[in-house]
């Protein structure tokens, strides 16, 4: 299945911003997560088609995976 | 002539001088703020908010004025709030910071300034933005906020602002927002990028995820944070406040994260 992935600020460096993946059925967000060499202690916000979401989310066809790292300053 | 007729009699083309309003509040004793709110029943812009006109309606202004809100946070985000807010005629600010200004708050703060190094914050952001609007009431509290003083620092206002720069803090505050049902805007930053949530009703799940980053060090630890993003920011919550409270925005929130080193800005809905 194909699934596109977003990585934002921080998570994007050295790797994509923006990317389609072809994956195996049965992928959880947690999967894409260390597929693409992100430490999952580095994400802090996950988004599956617009909705916040979870590492253990199984992903399907088309869906559009955001991966945040945490923003904290003021 | 009562203090309708004496502001009408003072304006011109329906637009009324601060000085004018000044002298209604003393020969009628009220405060300013309330010789404003008079002048905007009776279809007469007070010449401040004059610039807001087109963009906010007379009613909307009103709306404003008679607005109640807290800002937690008197830094980079909120010093740029701080400062919009009283521009826009928000009529009540409550101001929340503990802390003092520091050399380095000069990068981006902006009311870091090197005369008031080691001054408390809300101390220098009141009289600051008293010096913008003097209609206005600000009370400052300098305070760091806790479980223990949540309700009373909170209570009392339409809206929380989020101008805190630690996951822990606002994991307290959505606490708070999400049990009394009181609308939130918050920012933060981090080098090129920034990210705002608001919502109306703050649901449970916009809590879990603040609660799930309260162990997280957010990544201004080694970005830090330049001079553009927090006015950048400021502005989106500020507009969003501003929504808020003339009923523009009336259901529903979002999470928003901008990127202007690639000029990219993406919203989700929670």
């Amino acid at each position: 299945m194909r699934v596109k992935v977003k990585l934002f600020a921080t998570l994007a460096k050295g790797r994509f911003g923006e990317r389609g993946l072809e994956l195996n059925a049965s992928t959880t967000v947690l999967d894409v997560v260390n597929l693409v060499g992100v430490d999952s202690n580095d994400v802090a916000l996950i988004f599956v088609n617009g909705r916040h979401s979870s590492f253990d989310y199984l992903l399907q066809e088309d869906d559009r995976l955001s991966l945040f790292p945490p923003i904290g300053g003021g | 002539m009562n203090t309708a007729e004496s502001i009408i009699a003072g304006a011109q083309d329906g637009v009324v001088s601060s000085s004018v309003l000044a002298e209604v509040a003393t020969k009628f004793a009220l405060p300013l703020l309330a010789v404003e709110k008079i002048a905007l029943i009776n279809g007469v812009i007070p010449r401040r908010y004059y610039r807001n006109i087109g963009t906010i309606t007379p009613l909307q202004q009103l709306s404003l004025l008679d607005g109640r809100c807290v800002l937690l946070g008197c830094g980079g985000l909120g010093g740029y709030v701080a400062e919009a807010l009283a521009r826009l005629g928000v009529g009540y600010i409550r101001i929340v910071d503990h802390d003092i200004f520091s050399e380095s708050n000069l990068n981006r703060q902006l009311f870091a300034i090197t005369s008031k190094i080691g001054f408390p914050k809300v101390t220098v952001v009141q009289e600051a933005i008293e010096g913008i609007n003097s209609a206005i009431k600000v009370t400052p509290y300098r305070e760091k906020l806790r479980r223990e003083n949540a309700v009373s620092l909170l209570a009392d206002v339409d809206i929380v602002i989020d101008a805190l720069d630690n996951f822990e803090a606002r994991s307290c505050l959505l606490s708070f927002c999400s049990a009394k049902g009181v609308p939130i805007v918050g920012g933060s930053i981090a080098g090129w990028y920034g990210m705002i949530y608001h919502h109306i009703s703050p649901p449970k799940n916009l809590l879990q995820i603040f609660t799930s980053l309260s162990g997280h060090k957010g990544i201004e630890e080694f970005l830090g944070n330049p001079s553009f993003t927090p006015a950048l920011v400021a502005s989106i919550q500020v507009a969003l406040v501003c929504q808020i409270i003339t009923g523009a925005i009336t259901t529903g929130g979002l999470i928003q994260f901008l990127d202007v080193l690639n000029m990219k800005f993406e919203k989700f809905e929670i």
